[in-house]
């Protein structure tokens, strides 16, 4: 079993709802985001174009939830670990603020709350799954955009929709963590992901 | 719309705001907005009590904490005072937006004071739309029910998906992948608009041209609904310029009656004793005139039959639409010799004709030159939604919004657009133009008073400028004009206001509106914060948060739910509702609030079941319904009315001659079942009028009847010289996901996604100025300079610039709170107003750009870890 997240990218339009969705689900503090919406482009759609010959997708990013994740391995405390869904979690208890696991996530998606000296990140409202319901952000996705399931289920809402999306289907780059969520992009070309350096 | 939202309280305490899964009239959606407005209920910026200023204006107002008591007594002694010196019109009222328990500036509180004169927002947001609507064929027809799937959707001006009211977000993302072809008319690349199929990106303030040059197309190439033009437009109706204007009386529909003068020939210019109401057209199949009479809305020798014939389409019934019987073939196009009664023959011609002819100026090529979007991509546009993908009736409406409004020309930009949807056969359609749902339920409680009569218009202020005031019965008083009477007391001296959930950064140029306020001898504002604004009061009254708000609810717009906002928590020190609070003032004043002479003042559980009593129940019992049933489908309990399409047919719109609506109220919220049926429009003719009769009335002489495109007041074409010094195009207002207007800056759930205005500039342009991503950079013309941060956008065209509006910073001191910082207002010029109905010019305006090398201005946060952001989630303390 393996729940994730899909984002079909041509129905998000950054909006921002799922950021603020997040932070009310998980009382998350000023300054500090589970996850955050970042705009790509507009980017011209070849060499030379310009204005408007550009095309854009906003890109929705939290923890993707790897299978094989360096944030888990770096922890001294084995305050990281997966769960039996796959959820990647941190054990608030055993976590001493150290952020090394910050340093080793290649997509900067792990955050340090000063306030509790604990490193926090998306949980994929595991409480709300818990009680049979979807995390906050997919509940609250203005535009239907995010979607969440077992991803190892072939008959799940995720696993059918990655189907039908064919070659359209994009993950974060993979440096061997094996990220789980996909993102569908279709009649656009997909730019990765480079994380902004931290500041 | 009104997005559905559930509420969990613990406690007593509101917890979380989500979306209602059950509300189909905006599919569960809840925005961001929306889920934050939480951390408003509990700002320790909140204002608690009753307030009165001890310090000079445009200093901090040393604001003290006073009694409501003495609150009411000291306004209504200082209203009293001012109306014995300067009669009522010497106070304004100054209204908002949304907040729909806060519209007493509208209306009651005109009535409250006895003024004509108001400040209001409507004057540019939805009103001029509803204005060029009821000119052309239904007040309120701007609004398209899109959560009727429309097959072509088209955006124009628009991003309602991350907007407001309209349309819900999700609705609109819906639609935009669902429709088989979605369309984008918009300066600059929308949140949206990245996945249209067709964008056209038009030169800011062209939209006449572009849906004029749409016009062509549809009716170079035939794709026009014929039956429909010949049978529901005055198109043709004969023009004739050799007879003298002339016609019978008319209404407005509101209780202003009018003489129609206008040269569409009537039976009274060719036969002695004709009749004024009977309006002529050539019949091809007899080859003679016949007539349609606008008085009993029939061709001559027809009998009203309305459509019994028809499917069901999205929950609806779409009659058959109904054939000329006895048969006649109304001619379109042409010219013809007719005889007048004085002998003279003389010419006429079909006003479809001189609409083709308008339209032919611009042609896709020519209209290429004006607007910058190639003459192919045009053409493709107008035929893709003129082209039917079912047979049985049109595509679906345009979502025309605040864009083409704030343009400059802004009411022949939307009855270009109208007539658009009209020709296309999408009036009133399944996913068309369908207007206000109209549910007898009143929601603007507090709005309007049934105890006072309202205040005469006869010296509104404003309309020696914009005569159609009068017609528009006073909606609003010209903004600008009332800035300017309080400066220099012209027509008359206007010497107070009473605002409520209003600004002065909107219209007209906000360091003139400022300057009034100023000036005022004694100001009144009821609020939630202090904004600049309400630094500039002198008494203060504190309003309720939504939460703590009872109401019924209407869909605003087309998208056909009713249900209410609930009281989910009680308001923190001396909160009031809106309308609680203009009753009291009402009470103060010592004028009859309520209808019953006996109980004048009757509270707010009286006016709340007043408000829903037109489905014959209590408010007590309306609201238990809805917390046990949730929204209700206005087209299942108004199947006559909301549940049937192409309503001129069955003759819903048209009020029978001498019958009087009241005005906003009837329009916006009344259904009138019980009302003769009689077909076609609220218009002189009885027509969608491709002709204005009211316009060529009104305004005559000025070519104003068919729709018109101008060029901006200030732009490359016009104003040249100004390029020079000035060469950039900035246009403003686009909405941000996490603010409305000037709401929610203090909000840190907001603030920290969006810390600071942004404007977006070409990468290519930014380059050309040494200008970086994150820069801060000054906007300047002859007006002012305001600062904003950098965003380079590829969305944009190289001579644009697009910036944010409404910006203040409530964590800089009173009384100014930073607003000079950023407001785009500034560089505004107050008396360039569209020539027909006032609305300020507040889109498009030469400027230049260049690095704020000091950076960003003193004081205000720029990033989302400023700790100020967590001293707004502290415990609302009693304070003051």
């Amino acid at each position: 079993m393996q729940h994730a997240i899909i984002c079909d990218l041509n129905r998000c339009i950054g909006c921002l709802a799922c950021s603020v969705a997040c932070k009310m689900e998980n009382n998350v503090p000023p300054g500090i985001f589970y996850n955050h919406v970042e705009r790509i482009g507009p980017n011209p759609k070849f060499d030379g174009a310009g204005f408007p010959d550009v095309e854009m997708y906003f890109l929705p990013l939290m923890c993707q939830h790897c299978s094989d994740p360096e944030c888990i391995s770096v922890c001294p405390t084995e305050a990281s670990y997966r769960a039996d869904d796959g959820t990647v979690l941190i054990d608030a208890d055993k976590c001493d603020g150290c952020q090394l696991c910050i340093d080793a996530c290649p997509y900067g998606l792990r955050y340090y709350n000063d306030r509790e000296n604990i490193v926090e990140k998306c949980t994929l409202c595991n409480h709300r799954v818990a009680d049979g319901k979807e995390p906050m952000c997919v509940t609250q996705c203005v535009g239907r955009a995010l979607i969440f399931g077992d991803i190892d289920d072939p008959q799940s809402v995720v696993s059918k929709a990655m189907v039908a999306a064919g070659d359209d289907v994009y993950s974060l780059p993979d440096s061997g963590n094996h990220p789980m969520f996909r993102y569908i992009l279709r009649k656009k070309s997909w730019k990765g992901y480079e994380p902004k350096q931290a500041g | 719309m009104e997005c559905g939202v559930w509420v969990t309280v613990k406690n007593g305490r509101a917890v979380k705001i989500e979306g209602d899964s059950d509300a189909f009239q905006s599919r569960g959606n809840c925005c961001a907005k929306s889920m934050a407005s939480l951390q408003a209920a509990y700002h320790p910026q909140r204002i608690k009590y009753p307030l009165k200023r001890t310090r000079p204006k445009g200093e901090d107002p040393g604001w003290v904490r006073i009694s409501w008591d003495e609150a009411l007594k000291t306004t209504a002694e200082k209203l009293k005072e001012i109306q014995s010196k300067y009669g009522g019109k010497g106070i304004f009222t100054m209204g908002g937006t949304s907040r729909i328990w806060a519209m007493g500036p509208y209306a009651a509180l005109k009535q409250l004071v006895n003024t004509p004169n108001c400040i209001v927002n409507y004057q540019v947001c939805k009103g001029p739309r509803h204005l060029a609507t009821k000119l052309t064929d239904e007040f309120g027809s701007s609004w398209m029910a899109t959560v009727d799937n429309p097959k072509v959707y088209v955006q124009w001006g628009a991003s309602p998906e991350i907007s407001n009211y309209d349309d819900s977000g999700r609705t609109t993302v819906d639609v935009c992948a669902q429709a088989t072809k979605y369309i984008s008319v918009n300066p600059r690349l929308s949140n949206a608009g990245k996945e249209a199929d067709i964008w056209l990106p038009l030169r800011p303030g062209t939209d006449a041209a572009m849906a004029l040059s749409w016009i062509d197309v549809i009716i170079r190439k035939k794709l026009y609904d014929e039956l429909f033009c010949k049978r529901w437009t005055n198109g043709p109706f004969l023009y004739c310029a050799d007879v003298e204007p002339s016609g019978g009386i008319h209404g407005n529909g509101w209780g202003y009656e009018f003489p129609l003068k206008t040269r569409l020939l009537k039976e009274s210019d060719v036969t002695e004793g004709g009749n004024p109401d009977r309006f002529m057209v050539w019949d091809r199949l007899n080859d003679r005139l016949t007539y349609f009479d606008a008085e009993s809305m029939l061709w001559e020798g027809e009998t009203f039959r309305p459509p019994t014939e028809g499917i069901y389409v999205e929950g609806g019934f779409l009659p058959e639409p109904t054939t000329f019987d006895p048969p006649i073939d109304p001619a379109l196009f042409g010219e013809f010799e007719v005889k007048l009664k004085n002998g003279n023959s003389v010419k006429a011609t079909p006003v479809f004709q001189l609409l083709a002819e308008r339209a032919a100026e611009f042609t896709p090529e020519k209209a290429e030159k004006i607007t910058n979007v190639p003459a192919e991509k045009i053409e493709l546009a107008a035929e893709t939604y003129a082209t039917r993908t079912d047979p049985r009736h049109g595509n679906g409406g345009i979502q025309y919004m605040l864009g083409i409004e704030h343009g400059g020309n802004c009411i022949q930009n939307i009855r270009a657009i109208a007539l658009l949807v009209g020709i296309t056969g999408n009036f009133d359609g399944p996913g068309g133009n369908r207007g206000p749902t109209k549910a007898n339920i009143i929601p603007s409680v507090g709005g309007f008073s049934l105890g006072t009569p309202p205040p005469s218009i006869d010296d509104i202020i404003g309309l020696d400028r914009f005569p159609l005031l009068k017609w528009w019965g006073g909606t609003w008083s010209d903004a600008t004009s009332v800035w300017d009477a309080i400066h220099t007391g012209k027509p008359y001296p206007v010497k107070a206001g009473i605002c409520q959930a209003s600004t002065f950064v909107n219209m007209a140029n906000s360091e003139y509106a400022w300057e009034a306020l100023k000036k005022l001898d004694f100001f009144v504002s009821i609020d939630l914060w202090h904004h600049p604004t309400v630094e500039m009061a002198d008494i203060v009254f504190p309003a309720c948060h939504w939460l703590e708000v009872d109401n019924p609810r209407i869909s605003q717009g087309s998208s056909g739910g009713i249900g209410a906002n609930v009281r989910c928590v009680e308001p923190p020190g001396e909160c009031k509702p809106d309308y609680e609070i203009t009753q009291l003032l009402f009470k103060a004043m010592g004028v009859p609030y309520g209808p019953d002479p006996q109980n004048p003042w009757p509270g707010t559980e009286a006016d709340l079941d007043l408000c829903v009593s037109g489905l014959g129940t209590t408010w007590k019992e309306y609201k238990q319904k809805f917390q046990k049933e949730g929204w209700q489908d206005v087209k299942k309990l108004f199947p006559d009315h909301w549940g049937t399409y192409r309503r001129y047919e069955t003759g819903v719109f048209r009020r029978p001659r001498g019958e009087i609506d009241r005005g906003l109220l009837d329009e916006f919220f009344i259904v009138k079942p019980e009302r003769k049926r009689v077909p076609g429009f609220n218009t002189p003719t009885g027509k969608q009028e491709i002709w204005s009769t009211v316009l060529e009335t009104f305004l005559p002489e000025k070519n104003y009847e068919l729709p018109q495109f101008e060029e901006p007041p200030e732009s490359p074409v016009r104003t040249p010289a100004l390029y020079e010094k000035y060469p950039l195009t900035m246009i403003t207002g686009r909405r941000i996901p996490v603010y409305f207007h000037t709401e929610h800056r203090q909000l840190p759930l907001c603030r920290e996604q969006w810390p600071v205005p942004l404007v977006e500039i070409n990468p290519e342009t930014a380059s050309k100025y040494g200008i970086r991503q994150g820069d801060w950079v000054w906007i300047e013309n002859d007006r002012g300079r305001v600062r904003q941060q950098a965003d380079l956008y590829y969305g944009i065209a190289p001579d644009v610039i697009n910036c944010e509006h409404s910006w203040w910073f409530p964590e800089v001191s009173a009384p100014d709170h930073g607003w000079r910082f950023s407001c785009i207002n500034r560089l505004v010029d107050s008396h360039s107003q569209d020539p027909i109905c006032g609305s300020v010019h507040l889109r498009g305006y030469p400027v230049r750009i260049y690095k704020a090398e000091e950076g960003p201005p003193d004081g205000i946060i720029t990033t989302k870890d400023d700790p100020r952001l967590e001293n707004w989630l502290q415990p609302n303390e009693e304070k003051e």
